[in-house]
């Protein structure tokens, strides 16, 4: 088995208390990692996370909780199928100087030892760190803000002229 | 609803777009009642601003009336008449608790590509590109406006003010004036501004009402000159005419201004070699921004001087001065104006009377005469100075 470790961290003005009391209720966390359809608490503990992989096909995994200690840290393990396929954990400290709590989110990816299931782990992660980032930041804003910052739905120009074709060659988005 | 839409450089058209709808719990949509150009609206017609798209909408100063509330809006209610900051703050993180709107952690949707690009990135502004979190801006019918208890300032009724008189407490009064109390003024100070166009003046103004001595206001063009000069009580320097730091220095007894503000940023133009020089430079795209004026800025301050920036600038600069400001033991400061910390005691002023901000209009035009507006206001033809954009139509 190789492995891929992302950790990022990131500041958020709220106690940790409140900060793992949002993670832990499993029904958050498809705000928090849009790959995820739906995620639900089975009778033994475990979760069920339904969601999509990078090509878009739907994918199940059972995550199990294996360290929980309230207010400071959570950790879990990601199978599918019977195949250990990421793990991860959420360390919360306070900042100094009553500047809230740093949240430290690490996620490891576990490939199949191989080239084949290293290359395919590789095509379907769709990126770790942006993940691992794009959770953080949307953690900080709905419990800073209570809503997640967007323009999706807000009125443009004549589409038309949005294709890449018609635009300018030194935008560079 | 109509808008105001760029296309391309030096490509903005007038068009019909779908009106704005409340996508969050803090919006608020905003009927238009009166909206400007800025300065700084001129980087993006010219296309120095990465990540526009074609079709986002402009504008980032612009007033209105409340007709649409979401559901978690408390301080507001249908019918309010209010100003809007340019900035997009959430106003709890712990930038915005301090007041440092502009350094919002929550606000910007587009929060990767300004972490790639600078580290970290900072609040969201109104129609100023995808970097600064495509916002749909302001040079429209109607706006969303997000955060909205944080945002709007409210004028009441009884106030009596206009529009034109309260319109620029949403950039270019609290810009100018966070740009004078960034000096540190002091009894005897003398502050230094180049660029008198609207930023200019503003923080002329504020620089005298912080107690400054004396402003030097730095431009070329004589229209803008006189403005400074009547309105704001500077002393003028033509820089196609003199050796600005030799006149400044002449002008102080030899100390140089305690102060120097650079109100132009990133498109300084210039009439000498300097000026072909980065002009060449940033058309091959071997330097973003043109930094004459604050290379001037820099050699004229005084020793133990400050120099303040709210003139924008965009990436990289060539030939800068550094070892001159470490020298001469300068200090720096810069940034996009923290505007919602400012807005209520500049409303205030105003209602005073003791500042009337319309002084700076020279032309005011139908939102369908936008572009016309925006080819003027570039050429700074027929003394343009400042253009306001009637939705409305009435002009």
């Amino acid at each position: 088995m190789s492995s891929h470790c992302v950790e990022k961290s990131v500041t958020i003005d709220k106690a940790a208390s409140e900060i793992y009391a949002f993670w832990r209720n499993a029904a958050h966390l498809p705000q928090l990692m849009p790959h995820l359809r739906e995620v639900r608490e089975l009778d033994d503990g475990s979760c069920r996370w339904v969601g999509t992989d990078a090509f878009g096909a739907t994918v199940e995994w059972k995550v199990d909780m294996v360290e929980d200690q309230p207010g400071t840290f959570l950790a879990w393990r990601g199978t599918r199928a019977g195949t250990l396929e990421f793990t991860g954990n959420l360390s919360l400290r306070a900042a100094p100087a009553g500047r809230g709590t740093e949240a430290c989110l690490q996620w490891t990816t576990i490939a199949p030892d191989n080239l084949f299931g290293a290359m395919g782990a590789w095509l379907k992660s769709d990126s770790p760190r942006k993940r691992v980032t794009e959770a953080l930041h949307l953690l900080k804003q709905v419990l800073e803000t209570g809503e997640i910052a967007t323009i999706d739905g807000q009125p443009v120009g004549n589409a038309f002229s949005r294709h890449k074709l018609f635009q300018d060659p030194h935008n560079t988005r | 609803m109509k808008a105001l839409c760029w296309h391309g450089p030096n490509d903005v058209r007038v068009e019909s777009v779908p009106d704005p709808e409340l996508l969050n719990p803090h919006d608020i949509i905003l009927k238009i009642t009166s909206t400007a150009i800025c300065g700084s609206d001129l980087h993006l017609l010219d296309g120095y601003i990465p990540t526009l798209k074609a079709g986002d909408i402009l504008g980032h100063e612009f007033m209105g009336e409340v007709v649409d509330l979401g559901r978690e809006v408390t301080r507001l209610k249908r019918g309010d008449r209010v100003v809007i900051p340019f900035n997009i703050a959430c106003g709890s993180c712990l930038h915005c608790k301090r007041s440092h709107v502009a350094l919002c952690d929550n606000s910007n949707p587009n929060y990767a590509v300004q972490e790639k690009m600078m580290g970290y990135s900072t609040s969201a502004l109104f129609g100023y590109s995808h970097l600064y979190g495509g916002y749909a801006g302001g040079q429209a019918e109607f706006v969303r406006v997000p955060y909205a208890d944080t945002a709007a300032l409210v004028i009441p009724p009884d106030l009596g003010l206009s529009d034109e008189q309260v319109l620029f407490l949403s950039d270019i009064f609290p810009t100018g004036y966070m740009a004078a109390e960034n000096c540190g003024i002091e009894p005897g100070d003398t502050v230094a501004v180049w660029g008198a166009g609207p930023v200019g003046q503003f923080a002329m103004i504020s620089a005298t009402m912080l107690g400054a001595e004396r402003v030097i206001a730095i431009d070329r063009f004589p229209e803008r000159l006189a403005m400074a000069a009547e309105r704001c009580g500077a002393v003028t320097l033509d820089y196609s005419d003199v050796d600005v730091v030799e006149a400044l220095r002449e002008l102080t007894g030899g100390r140089g201004p305690d102060s120097c503000i650079d109100a132009v940023g990133m498109e300084a133009h210039g009439t000498d070699f300097e000026a072909m020089y980065d002009l060449v430079k940033q058309q091959l795209k071997l330097e973003t921004d043109r930094p004459m004026a604050l290379r001037q800025a820099i050699m004229a301050c005084g020793k133990g001087g400050t120099i303040s920036i709210p003139g924008v600038y965009g990436g990289l600069l060539d030939k800068f001065p550094l070892g001159v400001a470490f020298a001469k033991g300068l200090t720096f400061k810069m940034g996009q104006t923290h505007t919602h910390r400012y807005m209520p005691e500049l409303l205030a002023k105003v209602a005073k009377r003791a500042i009337d901000p319309s002084f700076v209009i020279t032309h005011r035009f139908p939102l369908s005469e936008a572009p016309k507006a925006y080819s003027l206001f570039k050429r700074k033809a027929d003394g343009c100075i400042k253009c306001v954009l009637k939705p409305g139509g009435e002009a």
